[in-house]
């Protein structure tokens, strides 16, 4: 349908004007919430590959995520009421003794962007933060980002402490930042690592099937 | 004690650091919040430092190093607040870009500390090493506690440190310095190349130039840089012929190391052997790595050969002032007692006014009148004086210091027009210049003409205060970039001029450099085409006060043409195009060393002469011409300039010989004609033909080397004015010399350009016919 995919196309821009005047749009033709929602995701999408291709920088995605909470506000009350369920749960944050927070905004926005509902835990954030978060929200991922050699350890620490609970068979670990690799991330029982935020969200999603 | 530094955030840094770059859709976009982000937050992004001396306790076994500098900077806490509030309303693109402006704010401010701390050592004779950083192979990340602690000793610093020995609040930074009476003089803070973050988006690398005979100079600069823009910066003269659009194929330099990979294009442009040697083209090579590149010296043959043009009547003359005095009962000034003394009113520069003060008492002394107007100077005793003519060629810059007592020529100094590297012909310097907005293509230049006169000056020895005048000429295009006037509505039609007329600046103002005191004077043109250099060319010439028929005729990257016949004076400028000076043509190139300057037949045998007697590299426009007469009389080519056999003439033997293409002799036919078109539309205008033509005045560089027999051959200049030809050498210098030395020349330069009628050939119709007509031979 031409309309589901101008929305598409005017994230894709950056254009949060047309994207919210188009999902209005969307709505008031009486389309169904999820239907518009799948158009916004499937420009975030395109994005995320453009982006994971070196076709576009960080700024463009930037512009797209405004573009794309732009859309999705008009839409959040509509969701709610048709009770579309987000594609998973998400609990990210930066381990303990770390607080960069660049990265880990821009995975969170990717995953917002992929469907995912975000449970933000911020910096700094002790292994029983996350375990509690984990039980609280019912987490199908847990997302941890570390930027330091003397930091990312404390993913190890996590995962422990999510084995300890007993909650490891219940959740899925991501893992990134600059000092970790794919063998960090076998070497302390990690699930997956990605290398950028795009990757991480399509990763998410991948992991969900 | 707590040292509050400057806020300096660079945008185009900033920007550039997150990946926002100048050719992006979203760059404006990200510019404004840029304003508005610095606007919100100036207050919150103060920063402040710290540094302390300490005993060498943790650089190991480092004896040199007797003291350690351990410093910190900070932004404080206010910023990751609001940062993360961007965030926490997902405002992802202000936070991100709040966080790229601390980080500039920070970079920049370590700089300024940097100066601080080394003007501090130096005091107490001592040496810095460079920037220490924990984290990095010399020193371990928990190395961080210390530097922290060291300075929290002697100042109270809002700083801690997480388990992770990250500093709190997150833009900060805590480092050290050695510093020691014994160690190398090192003035740099950070080394890039001997960084261990090799992926860090700031990362800069370094650039090598070597020049035989020279020592290697070594630049610094940013991951990803083109290799064209790097030598323009660093004023390296590079051909860029297209103005670095990748078509030309003239910046082609030799990597000397590490071997950098080519693309198809550079392929097409350059031989196998080419680049088996290393030779790229400078604009296709954005560097990511280290690179030593050889730049080879070129030697130009520049014209700078005129003579000293005729002068009716002296310009300046010394007049002696002996036995005035005030009485006390009048009020009269020492400039009404001279005024009165010698019969009229003069006007005086400050300068003037300056040492009349000192010798008004010291009488007798000398006041050198110009123009019988004006003071220029007063002495106790008359001497020598001096101006300077210029000529801004597009391709080449010429400097003449003239001896205005004794009208010689005491000097000339000449250099390429250090303007080639962004654009060959005025129109690609334009684009430039509509594509940037900085000033290089200004500054450049004059650049070149500082060190000129300050050569001039010192070779003769000339004290900077006996210059009176600087006299510039070039075309309009050049003139308005010297001068800092856009001029890019001189390039699309109706090529609207700002202003011909002449322009008298302080050469202090123009150039923002007290070198000279005097005035500059950029002298006037004739229309956007027919510019100072032709005005003054014939100025030089008294093209206007001769009797009979003439022609005036500068070919360059343009052809001009200027006919005086019948009592009229007109004139058209040519679109000849640049390839009588050697670009469009697949072996052109200038007047340099290696260029095949002339060409003869001589029973079967071609004789080439070769700018500097070495190997033949190219063809420059004169060797041109007589290689295509060549041609033609051999019947290689046919009337239309069509090759009979195949599609190439070889000129040199070999393999890679040099090779005159179907299309160079198109190129050419279509300059020709151009030219051929011109001289009849303006025969025509005056009514006149060439057998009335009392003589041909050829200027400019081209004009010295040309065959006059193969110019005809090719029907460039017409059978007629085989024997009336004559060679002017650089007339737009001479033009100028003739300005600085004879009385009313502003007067007569403006009469000069309002009795020439200027034509315009665009859409002239009776020129299009003739240039067909023409485009045979």
């Amino acid at each position: 349908m031409k309309l589901l995919t101008d929305i598409s196309e005017m994230l894709q821009k950056g254009k949060i004007n047309d994207v919210k005047a188009l999902t209005q749009q969307a709505i008031d033709q009486g389309l169904e919430a999820s239907v518009i929602l799948d158009s916004l995701l499937d420009g975030m999408g395109n994005i995320g590959m453009k982006f994971k291709n070196n076709e576009v920088f960080v700024p463009e995605v930037l512009i797209a995520a405004r573009a794309m909470n732009g859309g999705l506000q008009l839409l959040a009350p509509l969701l709610e009421a048709e009770g579309v369920e987000p594609v998973g749960k998400v609990v990210i944050g930066t381990v303990k003794g770390d607080l960069h927070d660049i990265g880990k905004n821009l995975v969170k926005m990717m995953m917002v962007g992929a469907g995912f509902e975000v449970i933000d835990l911020g910096v700094d954030v002790s292994p029983e933060k996350f375990v509690t978060a984990i039980e609280e929200n019912n987490a199908d991922i847990v997302a941890m980002s570390a930027l330091l050699t003397t930091t990312m350890t404390n993913m190890k620490a996590v995962i422990e402490a999510i084995e300890e609970k007993g909650l490891r068979d219940r959740v899925k670990i991501m893992i990134g930042g600059a000092p970790v690799t794919e063998s960090f991330a076998k070497e302390i029982g990690a699930d997956r690592y990605t290398p950028d935020a795009a990757s991480a969200a399509t990763t998410a999603k991948e992991l969900m099937m | 004690m707590m040292i509050s530094l400057l806020l300096t955030c660079n945008k185009a840094e900033t920007l550039d650091s997150m990946q926002c770059y100048i050719n992006s859709p979203s760059y404006s976009i990200y510019e404004s919040l840029f304003d508005e982000i610095m606007e919100e937050n100036r207050d919150i992004l103060q920063p402040f430092a710290y540094y302390v001396m300490t005993e060498n306790q943790v650089i190991n076994n480092n004896e040199l190093y007797e003291q350690i500098v351990c410093c910190a900077i900070t932004l404080g806490a206010e910023v990751d607040r609001k940062m993360q509030n961007y965030f926490e309303v997902d405002d992802y693109m202000k936070g991100i870009l709040l966080s790229s402006i601390a980080d500039n704010v920070l970079f920049h401010a370590s700089k300024e500390l940097y100066q601080l701390i080394y003007n501090d050592v130096r005091k107490q004779n001592m040496m810095l090493t460079k920037r220490i950083e924990p984290g990095t192979s010399s020193l371990p990340i928990t190395a961080q506690s210390w530097v922290l602690e060291s300075i929290k000793e002697q100042e109270a610093v809002a700083l801690t440190l997480t388990s992770g020995y990250m500093l709190n609040p997150t833009k900060s930074m805590a480092y050290c310095y050695g510093a020691g009476r014994n160690l190398i003089y090192t003035p740099i803070d950070h080394d890039c190349s001997q960084c261990d973050h090799v992926h860090c988006i700031h990362r800069k690398i370094n650039v090598t130039i070597q020049k035989l005979g020279e020592v290697d100079r070594v630049y610094s600069v940013k991951n990803g840089s083109n290799l064209l823009t790097v030598l323009r910066e660093v004023g390296e003269p590079i051909h860029a012929n297209c103005s670095g659009n990748g078509t030309c194929g003239k910046c082609k330099v030799r990597i000397v190391s590490p071997k950098l990979p080519i693309s198809m294009n550079e392929r097409q442009m350059i031989t196998t052997d080419e680049i088996e040697q290393g030779y790229v083209l400078a604009c296709y090579q954005n560097l990511v790595t280290n690179i030593v590149v050889e730049i080879e010296e070129q030697n130009a043959e520049i014209l700078s050969d005129f003579d000293i043009p005729k002068v009716k009547e002296n310009k300046y003359s010394w007049i002696r002032i002996d036995g005035l005095k005030k009485r006390p009962e009048d009020s009269e000034s020492a400039v009404d007692l001279i005024a009165h003394h010698l019969g009229k009113d003069y006007n005086y520069s400050l300068s003037a006014l300056r040492k009349l003060s000192n010798l008004f008492n010291q009488q007798p002394f000398e006041i050198l009148e110009r123009d019988e107007r004006h003071v220029s100077d007063l002495r106790k005793e008359s001497g020598s004086f001096y101006g300077i003519g210029i000529d801004i060629g597009t391709t080449t810059l010429a400097l003449a210091l003239i001896d205005l007592e004794h009208k010689q020529v005491c000097s000339v100094y000449k250099c390429m027009n250090p303007q080639k590297v962004y654009g060959a012909d005025v129109i690609s310097r334009i684009h430039y210049t509509s594509n940037h907005t900085d000033s290089s293509l200004r500054d450049v230049i004059q650049n070149s003409v500082l060190v000129g006169i300050r050569e001039l000056l010192d070779k003769y020895q000339v004290q900077a205060d006996d210059i009176m005048e600087v006299a510039v000429v070039g075309n309009t295009v050049m003139q308005y970039l010297f001068a800092g006037i856009n001029p890019c509505s001189l390039s699309f039609s109706p090529f609207l001029s700002t202003d011909l007329g002449q322009i008298k600046v302080s050469f202090i103002e123009l150039f923002q450099n007290p070198l000279l005191t005097c005035d500059v004077i950029i002298l006037p043109g004739l229309s956007a085409y027919i510019g100072a250099d032709i005005l003054s060319g014939i100025y030089a010439t008294e093209l206007n006060d001769m009797e009979g028929n003439y022609l005036f005729i500068d070919i360059g990257t343009n052809g001009e043409l200027v006919l005086k016949a019948k009592g009229k004076m007109v004139s058209a400028a040519t679109a000849a195009g640049p390839a009588f000076e050697g670009a469009n043509i697949t072996f052109g190139m200038g007047s340099y060393e290696g260029a095949i300057r002339s060409a003869q037949d001589y029973e079967g045998h071609i004789k080439l002469n070769v700018i500097g007697q070495g190997i033949a590299k190219g063809i420059c426009g004169s060797g041109l011409i007589d290689l295509m007469a060549i041609c033609l009389n051999r019947g290689l080519v046919d009337e239309t300039g069509r090759i009979i056999n195949g599609q190439s003439i070889p000129v040199t033997m070999g393999n890679e010989g040099i090779v005159l293409y179907q299309s160079d002799i198109r190129e050419l036919q279509l300059a020709k004609a151009a030219i051929a078109a011109g001289i009849e539309v303006l025969l025509l205008e005056c009514d006149c033909t060439v057998d009335e033509l009392d003589g041909l005045f050829l200027a400019g560089g081209f004009g010295h080397h040309l065959n006059m027999e193969s110019a005809i051959r090719i029907g460039l200049i017409p059978e007629g004015l085989k024997n009336k030809t004559r060679i002017v050498g650089n007339s737009a210098l001479a033009g100028s010399v003739r300005y600085l030395l004879e009385r009313n020349a502003e007067e007569s330069l403006k009469q000069l350009a309002h009795g020439c009628k200027y034509i315009e050939l665009s859409n002239n119709i009776m020129f299009y016919d003739k240039y067909i007509e023409g485009m045979n031979f």
